[in-house]
């Protein structure tokens, strides 16, 4: 999975106008942000492949942390 | 040592419900469905002021008491669990006993425990009577979450619902009952669920009363329930299917041993995931969200009762309760059912008061 296409999923589950969001941008500031859908977003990262772990789980503010989940666990294979 | 099986149950929920058309009305019909695509949640019952959880586990306990002949006074044990007390102090375990009209050679109990009640409260139980302290125990568990939950809190007013469930555990000499419980915690994450204020911790004040709007259609008070609804999700999801695995591991059992996996009904989704990551089949599952919401320390005992009611439960089947939630605590508990099976009686489940 790509860096792209792991932003699709995460712009898809929470309800973002597009995916076209800095990596640092916190989802809150985003327009559509609505908490439950991190709980969407965390069903759909788990079918993608990607398990937050609980620790990290409460903590996710933007997509860095979403990319430094999935780098350690190895499920990127391209990373701008 | 005595064995212990429930014997009877019966659940109460209050008459009000409160549906996603009326949550639509607060908070917007999209905020409403992603709530509702997440949880599977379409209508919850919520008491009203006059209500509390002691009333309606005084309602289910009475009724079950009463449609069995069973004289009050011959029961020596109670146990409520709750996170809803009707005060501070005294335990409302006490003001269920007087209600009750229980003898005064009685066992009483409160657990201060909501979600994972049903394997706490019901060990608890099976201890004192496996160690013939106690021969009929009334395990009630009963919470009116709606209370600490602020009605313009749309990620926790869309979830919650108040309601009370109440079990007979007696002993028996037969080879049926609780064969076994287990039980865990990860208290690192205690601060995910939390009522920050109102104990001896963080008074009530005028400045714990303040309202702030912390996100879109999120509104609390410091006086009020909180989630970390990501943190709990992944608990959940994350621990849960290990600690049943590692249970029935250790019980020397398999699924194939058990023919009904209750879960405490948090979450439609996370139930789904629950399931899906155990490998229970479908027809071993149960659900009974949908019409109530998450009723906290009732939800197990409730949706193990409704099963029971709608035929899911066969004599001599075993059926496997996991609740989990605040804490973070859990608990597995794995039941063998009799001959006969008392379930609930004709009375309505509803509510009323007097």
């Amino acid at each position: 999975m790509t860096t792209d296409e792991l932003k699709q999923i995460v712009a898809d589950s929470m309800a973002f106008p597009d995916a076209d969001f800095a990596n640092d941008t916190p989802f809150r500031e985003i327009a559509g942000y609505d908490s439950v859908n991190m709980l969407i977003m965390l069903v759909d990262l788990e079918d993608a492949g990607l398990h937050i772990p609980t620790e990290k789980a409460g903590q996710i503010q933007n997509f860095e942390n979403i990319i430094a989940a999935a780098k350690e666990q190895g499920v990127l294979d391209h990373t701008p | 040592m005595k064995q212990a099986t429930i014997t009877a149950g019966h659940y109460c929920l209050p008459p009000y419900k409160l549906t996603n058309e009326e949550l639509e009305e607060r908070f917007g019909a999209k905020a409403v469905a992603s709530v509702t695509k997440m949880s599977g949640i379409q209508c919850r019952r919520i008491a009203s002021e006059e209500i509390t959880a002691t009333d309606l586990a005084y309602t289910a306990a009475n009724r079950m008491l009463e449609s069995l002949n069973i004289d009050p006074a011959t029961v020596d044990g109670l146990i409520f669990a709750s996170q809803t007390p009707d005060h501070p102090i005294p335990p409302s375990s006490s003001i269920l006993h007087h209600r009750l009209g229980l003898g005064k050679a009685c066992f009483t109990l409160d657990i201060s425990i909501g979600c994972p009640a049903f394997p706490y409260a019901c060990s608890v139980a099976e201890s004192l009577i496996a160690t013939e302290k106690c021969s009929k125990v009334l395990v009630l568990m009963a919470d009116v979450v709606s209370r600490y939950v602020n009605a313009n809190d749309r990620s926790l007013a869309a979830l919650h619902g108040d309601g009370a469930a109440a079990l007979l555990l007696e002993a028996t000499d037969r080879e049926y009952g609780f064969k076994g419980f287990r039980f865990g915690a990860e208290s690192s994450g205690w601060e995910h669920i939390v009522v920050p204020a109102g104990g001896a911790r963080l008074a009530c004040s005028p400045d714990t009363a303040l309202e702030k709007n912390v996100e879109p259609g999120v509104t609390r008070n410091a006086q009020q329930l909180a989630m970390n609804g990501p943190a709990v999700f992944q608990f959940s999801i994350s621990e849960i299917p290990n600690a049943v695995d590692q249970a029935l591991h250790e019980l020397e059992l398999t699924l194939d041993d058990i023919d009904l996996v209750i879960l405490h009904q948090a979450n439609r989704t996370m139930l789904e995931l629950i399931y899906k990551r155990l490998r229970v089949p479908p027809a071993k599952q149960f659900y009974f969200i949908e019409e109530v919401g998450n009723l906290a320390a009732a939800s197990s005992p409730v949706t193990l009762l409704e099963a029971m009611r709608r035929g899911k439960i066969e004599p001599h089947s075993t059926t496997m309760v996991v609740s989990f939630g605040n804490g973070l605590n859990w608990g597995v508990s794995i039941h063998k059912w009799g001959d006969q099976i008392e379930s609930l009686n004709s009375a309505s489940f509803e509510y009323a008061s007097g």
